[in-house]
């Protein structure tokens, strides 16, 4: 028929009238007939190029003899007609290819209705990408005569064909109401259908929910909060969260009065079903319930929530009130409080700033937050009494309140309470009560150990500077001195004999920062501190704490502060080294000898370790549990540093440790040259290293140098040849106190001394 | 007590202990406390005489 239509054209001018008054007609109609009875094994074997071209010469043809419009038609609805026949074809690519087809015809249908409204928009080479004749009109009264959507959606429907339906169901919405008969085939196609054609059909109600009209979006919303909990999966719960943000308003919905949380909530879909799954109180697992806390929180982060997301937060902190699903509560504040509102307070309304202090004044928030904490303690407590043993850390995990595990909510409420406390837009403060009181919960009572630990952890966070003069941590600076001298210096709140050694790094970062708001500490480099003042904050109960703590790791780091606060003197006072370090001696053997004559042989190791400690630190020894571990294995080489003294080019070479201290360096460049360490002046890469850098770990330094060495001038004055040691060695009495401290114990041990 | 013993080795020598060694004022017993049976002071006065040694033998080897 190609090859006979490709004749006819080439001689149909040539033809007497006669002949083609006959013949074009009885070919218009062959072509018709053609068309119509086409096989489905011919459909098989159809090129659609050929096809293509078959209709373009027809069409070239026809119109010289018939109505253009009436020539247009009949080829659009051919080709649509042929596009149903694929798309009812037994094979599966020809299926796809129908669908294909119709939906490029919606396209060109589209420009073609487009163009009918504005002409003067479109050049003519549109005129290759629209129908001539076939409008949105036709078109869909052609979809309703075939079925269109029973075919696609029926017995044969397969994901493929789903996919590419989304444009024809916008097309028609575009043009004319979509039915809802159409709605609820949808709905319904999914019904015992596989897993892949659910989600196609999800998709595609999700990707046509935003051209659907009120009633649609009504039918749809109900089909969707038709769905029983137990039957919500992650395929269901993303058609909730993606119906919920497709059908959001355009624009913000405003509250109904100004600074009420009012809002015309008819105007929002499906919002209020992903909360209610994400409750305690809903049948879902606590993934899925967590996957539509997720929902939520991104929903509400669109704009046109703006108002919305405050109607949740309070909803949330009303929950929280009444000790009901807090986890999730405390997650979707948090979420939108640190997310979607600014800091500046330009837009008081809708600043972090405004909007939390608009919750404060209704919530109380720290108050509520403590309360809620305490009811949630209790309530953990009362279920482990009943175990006849401590509950074990395993245990931990698996025991659940709400949809979460102890564990998320304990550290969801701390993570929460931090936030609240540490942000700079609103100012939220514990009072020193309300701190006694968390004290109370996770420090005295805590259920676990290691609750207790990362209680002390969470506590002495500083949260925005390794410096201590920016200090910000959940306690407020005026608070501080009062939490130190009330709670961290006093035993009964503190337990200095089972002291672990995050609860004396909780009390160390406090001593810190109170001695250094009191002036008593500076921080320098490397966020050491010097000391100005010997009569500083804390000083008795880090002794106390010394005397009497029982676990070694923890006596260690006291051991270390101890030690600092004897070395790290401040310009003040370092003329007063020298007693200073004398009087630290003295007390270090008073004690000592306290421990021979009680018989106390902790007190006895305690005051060697403070000793040994001692005079590492006053070499620039740095032991190995005062380093910070990580940096300290990274960097752990031996090497040998090159030391060059100026202006002779006399060169030296000392063995020495990357984790050991400037210091250490400065005394063995001294026992190499043989100068007081006072008597030369250290340089790297050109650079001098001052004497308050000794605690430094060489790492912080270029390996190897060479380091430079100038000799000079001791100052007057300057105590560079003493050694504490000197104090033990020269007094008698302390070496006899020794001779009886090892004779005590020497029956059978003393084979095991090793001699140095 | 190893930690002891450690401190007192890393102490510099006593002089007071180290005179009455190198002068040999009293008896080596006495001296060395042999008898009143402390063997950390008997090493520890056998040290001091085991460097001095140590300390000439290294002064003639020059």
């Amino acid at each position: 028929m190609m090859l006979l239509l490709f004749n006819i054209t080439n001689i149909h001018q040539y033809l007497n009238k006669d002949l083609q008054n006959k013949l074009i007609p009885a070919i218009k109609t062959a072509i018709q007939r053609r068309l119509t009875f086409i096989s489905d094994k011919e459909i098989k074997d159809l090129d659609r190029e050929i096809l293509v071209k078959f209709l373009f010469r027809a069409q070239n043809l026809l119109i010289h003899y018939f109505p253009q419009e009436e020539i247009y038609l009949m080829t659009e609805t051919a080709e649509l007609d042929l596009s149903l026949k694929f798309l009812t074809c037994p094979y599966f690519e020809k299926r796809l290819r129908g669908i294909n087809e119709i939906k490029e015809l919606t396209e060109k249908i589209e420009f073609h209705e487009d163009f009918a409204k504005e002409p003067q928009q479109y050049s003519s080479i549109y005129s290759q990408k629209m129908t001539k004749k076939l409008n949105a009109k036709m078109f869909i009264e052609w979809i309703n005569k075939n079925k269109i959507f029973d075919l696609i959606l029926g017995d044969s429907i397969h994901i493929e064909i789903i996919k590419r339906t989304h444009e024809i169901i916008k097309f028609i919405a575009k043009f004319e109401k979509l039915p809802l008969n159409l709605l609820d085939l949808l709905w319904n196609s999914c019904a015992g259908k596989h897993e892949a054609i659910t989600i196609g059909i999800y998709n595609l109600i999700v990707e046509i929910a935003d051209i659907l009209d009120t009633q649609g979006i009504n039918y749809l919303k109900q089909k969707i909060n038709s769905i029983p909990d137990e039957e919500q999966n992650d395929i269901t719960l993303n058609l909730v969260k993606g119906f919920a943000q497709k059908t959001l308003p355009s624009s913000s919905i405003k509250a109904l009065k100004e600074g009420s949380y009012e809002v015309d909530e008819s105007k929002f879909h499906c919002v209020d079903t992903l909360w209610r799954l994400m409750l305690d109180e809903s049948k879902l697992s606590p993934t899925l319930s967590e996957n539509a806390l997720n929902g939520l929180i991104e929903t509400l982060k669109e704009r046109s929530c703006q108002d919305l997301k405050k109607v949740y937060l309070r909803a949330s902190l009303e929950k929280i009130r009444k000790n009901e699903s807090v986890s999730q509560c405390i997650n979707l504040v948090h979420s939108l409080l640190s997310t979607t509102f600014h800091t500046h307070r330009y837009d008081i309304e809708n600043s972090l700033g405004g909007v939390l202090e608009q919750l404060d004044t209704e919530f109380d928030i720290v108050e509520l937050l403590i309360t809620e904490f305490e009811h949630f303690h209790r309530r953990m407590q009362e279920i482990f009494s009943k175990s006849k043993s401590d509950p074990t850390e395993e245990e931990k995990e698996k025991v659940y309140f709400g949809k979460y595990s102890y564990t998320i909510n304990f550290h969801n409420r701390l993570a929460f309470l931090e936030y609240i406390l540490t942000n700079p837009s609103y100012e939220l403060s514990f009072s020193l009560k309300q701190l006694d009181r968390l004290w109370e919960l996770l420090a005295l009572n805590a259920i676990w150990e290691s609750d207790r630990d990362y209680f002390f952890n969470w506590i002495s966070k500083n949260h925005e500077s390794s410096s201590y003069e920016d200090f910000s941590s959940v306690i407020e600076k005026e608070m501080i001195p009062q939490f130190f001298e009330k709670i961290l210096c006093n035993h009964k709140k503190l337990d200095f004999i089972n002291m672990s050694p995050k609860a004396f790094e909780c009390f160390q970062t406090y001593f810190r920062t109170i001695n250094e708001i009191k002036g008593n500490f500076k921080t320098v480099k490397g966020s050491k501190f010097l000391i100005y003042d010997l009569a500083y904050e804390g000083k008795e109960s880090l002794w106390s704490i010394f005397l009497n703590c029982k676990n070694q790791n923890t006596i260690s780091k006291v051991v270390n502060v101890l030690v600092s606060c004897c070395l790290r003197l401040g310009q003040n006072l370092e003329k007063e080294k020298k007693k200073i370090c004398e009087e630290f001696t003295y007390k270090c053997m008073n004690l000592l000898k306290e421990g021979y004559q009680k018989q106390n042989d902790r007190l006895i190791s305690k005051s060697v370790l403070l000793l040994m400690s001692f005079f590492d630190a006053f070499e620039g020894k740095i032991r190995p549990e005062a380093t910070e571990g990580g940096e300290k294995r990274r960097y752990n080489i031996n090497m040998t540093a090159t030391i060059v003294l100026k202006p002779d080019n006399n060169i030296k070479h000392v063995s020495i440790n990357s984790t050991q201290s400037i210091g250490y360096l400065r005394s063995l460049i001294s026992e190499s040259f043989g100068f007081a360490t006072n008597e030369f002046k250290l340089y790297c890469k050109g650079s001098l290293i001052e004497s308050d850098e000794d605690d430094s770990a060489l790492y912080n330094f270029p390996f190897g140098g060479p380091y430079i060495i100038f000799k000079v001038q001791p100052p007057k004055n300057d105590s560079g040849d003493f050694h504490p040691k000197l104090i033990m060695t020269q007094n008698t009495e302390y070496i006899d106190l020794l001779f009886k401290l090892l004779s005590e114990d020497v029956q059978g041990k003393i084979f095991s001394l090793k001699i140095k | 007590m190893n930690a002891v013993w450690d401190l007192l080795i890393r102490l510099p020598i006593n002089e007071k202990i180290k005179n009455s060694l190198f002068e040999v004022s009293e008896s080596w017993d006495s001296l060395l406390e042999v008898k009143s049976h402390h063997p950390h002071r008997l090493l520890y006065c056998l040290q001091i005489i085991e460097d001095f040694l140590l300390d000439k033998e290294a002064e003639r080897l020059k």
